[in-house]
């Protein structure tokens, strides 16, 4: 007797439904076999980075990971300029200080050397004396070194 | 506390020592601070002496150099240095290179400058180069032929740096020189540790790199550009004002010397392996911190003519100075007041 076209569909039908569940099983156990597979042949270990990369992992540790999150916000930033540019300024009455604020030891302009080591003593509680005419320190010298 | 304008101008206090081979300036906007302030800076200078000077061979640096080829542990410290070094070569496409250790040594550079100047009674073939002074010229700075192995490939890109624990790889046949960087990374740590602990406003200058934190001195921070960090602040060159962030110098007119009948600088070409061959005479650059203007200073001398686009592109207040005088202000720095170059 032959078979009708809707019983044919109907085993088609569950023909097709065994080889999804096959292949659905077979792709969870080859992930699995996959996963170990690769778990043994790439064993966890230290992470490192060369000099060149600008990607970074940080470690395990949360704190470590913050300071490395900081540090490595810190490499990928690039040169940055000051806040403000700055300014001309004329070369200053010089003044060279005594700690505790006092004004006692002035220095002429024209002081081309540095100074020699000068033990600095604490401020002293007295007030110290008020100057009348403005004053700044001497500038500090940037040249090469 | 400030009391008033006029004694405002006179609360701070400065303390000048030698310190890494060169002068420590310290300036506090609060008088009251220098001594704590002091003490604070020499002990990060002496942390970062004992870590990254190549000078000594008991230093963390050098026993590094020493293990070149394999991986050792590293203090968080000597990471750090390191890290600011490898990033300098990263943002000036390794125009600032850590890794010329052994190139600087072949050139004559391999003891403290000190011991160029002075040199001590020792035979001759352990003689050091002699150093030169200012007032022997800047003609004749460029070594006309190549120092023999010096040339060796620079390996910075593949310095590998290790986090946890902290842990360092240097190629084989590289030593790390870590001078250009490491002194400026230690004056922006010094001057945050001065503000950190004492709340006061502070300038530190090693050798003319200078960082500042905390609130500005009145009117901004005092800083004469010239040459020569040693020359007093009537030196040609500008006085400028900063509020923040660090400015320095580099320059082909200090640390030279002779090595044979060669005169040498510090300044190193990486594409070479030789003393930068002079364009600029000094390179002055303010930025965020020291470490950023040191860079900069450092790329911009070796970089020469193109550096005058790199910097303006970055935005870098800048003064450069031609080997002939000419005077290049960039991206903001002020006009020169007095344009009395040499």
């Amino acid at each position: 007797m032959p078979r009708t076209p809707s019983k044919a569909r109907d085993a088609a039908l569950a023909r097709m439904r065994r080889i999804n569940g096959w292949l659905i099983a077979g792709a969870v156990l080859g992930t699995g076999l996959l996963t170990d597979v690769a778990a043994q042949a790439f064993p966890g270990g230290t992470i490192t980075r060369r000099a060149g990369s600008l990607s970074a992992t940080p470690s395990s540790a949360a704190q470590t990971v913050t300071a490395d999150r900081r540090r490595a916000a810190r490499r990928r930033a690039g040169l940055t300029p000051p806040a403000e540019a700055p300014r001309a300024r004329h070369r200053p009455q010089v003044v060279e200080p005594v700690a505790g604020g006092s004004t006692a030891a002035a220095t002429p302009a024209s002081a081309a050397t540095p100074a020699p080591v000068t033990p600095v003593t604490p401020a002293p509680v007295a007030p110290a004396p008020v100057v009348q005419a403005p004053v700044a320190p001497a500038a500090v010298v940037s040249g090469g070194s | 506390m400030l009391a008033s304008p006029s004694r405002c101008a006179t609360e701070f206090a400065t303390a000048r020592w030698d310190a890494l081979g060169t002068t420590v300036v310290l300036r506090v906007a609060r008088a009251s601070t220098i001594v704590h302030a002091r003490s604070l800076v020499e002990a990060e200078l002496a942390a970062i002496d004992s870590t990254c000077s190549r000078f000594r061979a008991d230093s963390e640096l050098e026993r590094v150099n020493a293990s070149a080829g394999r991986f050792i542990d590293a203090s968080p410290l000597l990471l750090e240095a390191l890290e600011t070094a490898l990033r300098a070569a990263r943002l000036t496409g390794g125009a600032v290179d850590p890794t010329l250790g052994e190139a600087i040594m072949l050139a004559g550079y391999s003891r403290d400058f000190s011991e160029l100047e002075h040199p001590r009674d020792a035979p001759a073939a352990d003689r050091p180069p002699r150093a030169l002074a200012a007032e022997d010229g800047l003609a004749s700075t460029v070594p006309c032929r190549p120092i023999r192995g010096a040339r060796r490939a620079s390996g910075w890109k593949l310095i590998e740096t290790r986090q946890d624990p902290p842990g360092v790889r240097l190629p084989a046949g590289v030593r790390l020189d870590l001078g250009a960087t490491a002194k400026a990374l230690a004056a922006d740590r010094a001057a945050a540790a001065v503000h950190e602990a004492t709340g006061t406003g502070v300038l530190v200058s090693l050798g003319g790199d200078i960082a500042t934190a905390g609130p500005p001195y009145e009117g901004g921070w005092a800083i004469h550009v010239t040459d020569d960090h040693r020359a007093g602040p009537d030196a040609p060159g500008q006085t400028i004002a900063i509020s923040g962030g660090g400015v320095a110098t580099s320059s082909t007119t200090v640390r030279r010397w002779l090595q044979g009948d060669r005169v040498m600088h510090h300044i190193l070409d990486p594409t070479t392996g030789q003393p930068v061959r002079p364009v600029w005479r000094t390179a002055t650059v303010a930025a965020s911190s020291c470490v950023d203007a040191n860079i900069a200073s450092t790329a911009a001398v070796v970089q020469g003519r193109s550096a005058l686009a790199w910097l303006s592109e970055l935005k870098l207040p800048s003064r450069l100075v031609g080997v002939a005088g000419d005077v290049h202000l960039l991206a903001g720095w002020p006009q020169d007041r007095s344009s009395s170059e040499r």
